[in-house]
């Protein structure tokens, strides 16, 4: 049967607007299941493994040399007008409020986001979302909450492991690079930085957690029922996961910026 | 009469205000065994997810036991989620975890049994469907056939007496094929459950089927309603006839 | 088993992160919560410019403390300044005990003022006893924080050294360097056309005209005169020794009187002290000049940056260079 134009006009612009507003469907089909998480112990327990435990060496190693590449263009700089020992503040202060929580967050997207979305998309070509929903368990709650709660342990947990990393990798590089001795370093350290700005950059990285897990589900509970949309939403999940995540970066340092920090 | 399982009034269904089939009327029995069938792309997998609650038709009404699904909340459906089973094509077990998880998943879900009652469940379920001690292995360890099977054993978890079956025999050899055919039939005696299975398989359908639907794309609606072999014969439409004798042609 | 080592896992990383959380907390700050704190206020009536919350508060140059608030009462113009210190700096006293220490210490003269912290700018405050004698120790009615110690405050020696400069700076910018100069430039234009004036030159070289003139006749004259009255002396000396004699001696006298020679080279040595002199006034008004021009680049660099009187001239070269 052959639809006349505006007829497929319309079909196309309902299915547009379908998928800019599944987004929207989404949270609200997550905000309305129940989370049930006491039930749900070997799925975060799997996900605490897969988000936390083994993001952790890549973290690491990420961390040391973001940390000793900041100390390494700081002192390229500061050497020129000898204030060599405001590269405590400057990497101090890029890991504390950025840096730590955006290189965790990137990493979390890469290993986690991508894989949340294949993950839901093959369960989708597999007909195991619909599995669950005939077998009486609503597949928002089952397949996102787990993922939500081991990213909201796992990202800030990381995250500290980030922070005190690139501080260390700040450290031995400028102590090598430069006069700074490392205990001149730490003295500016715990003189500089406060406790605050570390919450806030941990606090931070919980946001980043969310925004990464959710953007990885949604893109997966999206993705055509098909190896390669699969693919595409993995990718999608990747690409949203990094743009929800700057966006609130940004909003969020005005905010701490409105609030003194 | 007999009791009617699943009532089906004026349904439309389809995509997007699309629809695909239009007017279906029909009902299910308790205890027999129901074939709908119908050439490829004709929604007959579709009807099922309506006749399932997983899609929200254009129009019409679907009733299990007396109960509509059309209409259920979020907390009835979940109710009458418990009373039926369904079998998917690939068996759509969940991937993270092993055989014998996914059969007490069911259990884990929607009852308060003690882990050991359940072992036992899931013990009683594998062997229906012949895969004792095969509980430990991961999904993506099995074959295609096993893989239908444990999803069977999943469906019977609950001990439901209604059954569904979305393409059990597909990508199967004629032997495992059969094999499954006389599972359905095994467990149909065992429990009286009432089955109903959506396939074009046309040894299945006249070796098992107590009645059959029959979709066509093109009518966008049931053309045949009935026993088998007494279709084949005496059907008064000559699709219907051509249909169900292809494989006398061959 | 892999279940095991899974959870062995997860555990280690959460309980590792957690207290690497809270070493973290703690060296970051938390530290200082444990810490028993006394908080003290003053009020200052000058700018508080280079103090800020978080600056040092020194107890005869030891760190004790910093500032925690910093508020304006505008009515007054007075800058309130709360700080919180630590007792654990002063050995061997609890809270209420250093409490009290400190009030008797007050009493006996303690006070505060804002020093410079180094040469950005930065200041911090300063407990210590200043021999001011005036200050008031009286507690003000109106402290804004209830529990706080009163300290009174002693204006910086900033404060005085730049009133001190400022009023310098107000008598130096009303001479009117630039007038003054002026017309020292007019009246060394004036001289140097003077001196440069053609009449006077002539005059100059007529001058040693006329002396030389003078010279070369009075040594004619001189010669003549020798040759001369040798001759009439020999003509004479047998005719008239006595007028002779008298002659002789009325001649010799006449001569010594004129000294002419010596007359002329001393007229002649004047005139090349006046045109000695010329130049050297020449020189001096030029050196003059020059001082005048680079006082002028000096007056004018400190209005442009006044700071430099403190801090000296910026170095030429970029920094970044």
């Amino acid at each position: 049967m052959q639809n006349s134009k505006p007829e497929k006009l319309k079909q196309t612009l309902t299915g547009y607007i379908a998928q800019a507003v599944y987004p929207v469907v989404f949270l609200g089909e997550v905000f309305s299941a129940k989370p049930r998480l006491a039930r749900r112990k070997r799925e975060l327990l799997y996900y605490l493994d897969l988000c936390g435990v083994k993001s952790l060496p890549v973290v690491i190693i990420i961390s040391l040399l973001m940390g000793s590449i900041i100390a390494m263009q700081g002192i390229l700089q500061m050497r020129k007008v000898g204030a060599e020992i405001f590269i405590v503040d400057l990497v101090g202060f890029a890991v504390l409020k950025e840096f730590g929580p955006l290189m965790v967050a990137m990493i979390s997207t890469g290993r986690a986001g991508s894989a949340f979305a294949a993950e839901i998309g093959t369960m989708k070509v597999n007909e195991e979302i619909y599995a669950l929903q005939t077998m009486g368990v609503n597949p928002y709650s089952y397949l996102v909450y787990p993922k939500l709660a081991a990213m909201l342990v796992a990202i800030p947990v990381l995250t500290v492991f980030g922070d005190a990393f690139s501080i260390l990798g700040g450290m031995i590089l400028s102590t090598s690079a430069c006069d700074i001795t490392p205990a001149a370093y730490w003295a500016r350290s715990t003189a500089v930085l406060n406790g605050t700005v570390f919450m806030l950059g941990i606090i931070k990285s919980a946001v980043f957690g969310v925004l990464i897990t959710l953007a990885g589900c949604c893109c997966g509970f999206s993705a055509e029922g098909n190896a390669q949309g699969v693919g595409r939403g993995a990718t999608q999940a990747v690409v949203a996961s990094i743009f929800l995540v700057v966006i609130a970066d940004a909003v969020m340092t005005l905010l701490f910026t409105f609030i003194g920090y | 009469m007999r009791n009617k399982i699943i009532e089906v009034t004026q349904l439309d269904i389809g995509y997007d205000n699309t629809p695909i089939l239009c007017d279906l009327d029909f009902d299910v029995y308790e205890g027999e065994i129901l074939f709908i069938l119908g050439n490829s792309g004709c929604g007959k997998s579709t009807l099922l997810k309506h006749l399932t609650g997983l899609y929200q038709p254009l129009r019409g009404d679907i009733k299990l036991r007396n109960k509509s699904i059309v209409n259920a909340s979020g907390q009835e459906k979940n109710e009458l989620y418990k009373s039926f089973g369904v079998t998917y094509q690939g068996g759509a077990l969940l991937g993270s975890l092993t055989v014998a998880e996914n059969v007490a998943f069911p259990l884990e879900e929607h009852t308060s049994l003690t882990q050991d009652e359940i072992d036992s469940i899931v013990e009683e379920k594998l062997s229906l469907v012949d895969l004792t001690g095969f509980g430990n292995l991961m999904p993506s360890e099995l074959s295609g056939g096993m893989k239908k099977r444990a999803g069977l054993a999943r469906a019977l978890a609950l001990s439901p007496d209604l059954l569904f079956f979305d393409e059990p025999s597909a990508g199967l050899d004629p032997l495992s094929s059969s094999a499954l055919d006389r599972l359905i039939l095994d467990i149909r005696s065992k429990i009286n459950a009432t089955v109903v299975v959506v396939s074009h398989e046309l040894d299945s359908i006249f070796s098992i089927a107590d009645r059959i639907i029959m979709l066509d794309k093109e009518r966008k609606g049931i053309v045949a309603e009935g026993e088998p072999h007494d279709l084949r014969a005496n059907s008064s439409d000559s699709w219907v006839r051509n249909f169900l004798n292809r494989n006398n042609m061959r | 088993m892999s279940e095991k080592s899974q959870k062995l896992r997860i555990g280690i990383f959460i309980i590792a992160g957690t207290l690497l959380m809270l070493a973290v907390l703690f060296f970051l700050g938390l530290s200082d919560m444990f810490v028993e704190k006394v908080t003290l206020v003053t009020r200052f009536n000058e700018s508080v410019q280079g103090l800020t919350v978080g600056s040092p508060v020194k107890y005869r140059g030891v760190q004790v403390g910093t500032v925690s608030k910093i508020s304006i009462v505008m009515q007054k113009k007075t800058v309130w300044v709360a700080m919180e210190i630590e007792p654990r700096y002063f050995r061997g006293v609890d809270k209420d005990e250093f409490e009290n220490a400190f009030r008797k210490e007050l009493a006996n003269g303690l006070a505060c003022r804002m020093e410079f912290a180094g040469i950005t700018g930065m200041k911090f405050i300063d407990l210590d006893y200043f021999s001011t004698a005036n200050t008031d120790i009286t507690v003000p009615s109106n402290i804004p924080l209830e529990e706080a110690i009163y300290v009174a405050s002693v204006p910086s020696a900033f404060q005085d050294f730049s009133k001190a400069v400022v009023n310098a700076m107000e008598r130096l910018s009303k001479i009117r360097f630039e007038e003054i100069s002026a017309e020292l430039e007019q009246s060394i234009i004036t001289i140097n056309t003077l001196l440069a004036d053609p009449a006077i030159k002539s005059t100059i070289s007529k001058i040693n005209e006329a002396a030389e003139n003078l010279e070369s006749s009075t040594a004619t004259i001189n010669q003549a005169i020798n040759e001369e009255r040798i001759a009439t002396m020999l003509d004479d000396v047998e005719k008239n020794l006595k007028s002779l004699n008298k002659l002789t001696s009325t001649l010799n006298r006449t001569s010594a009187e004129m000294k002419l020679p010596e007359s002329s080279r001393a007229l002649r040595n004047a005139a090349d002290s006046i045109s000695e002199s010329q130049k050297d006034l020449t020189t001096t008004l030029e050196k003059l000049n020059h001082t005048l021009d680079s006082m002028k680049l000096f007056f004018d660099y400190i209005e442009k940056d006044p700071s430099s009187i403190i801090r000296g001239k910026k170095p030429e070269k970029s920094i970044l260079k």
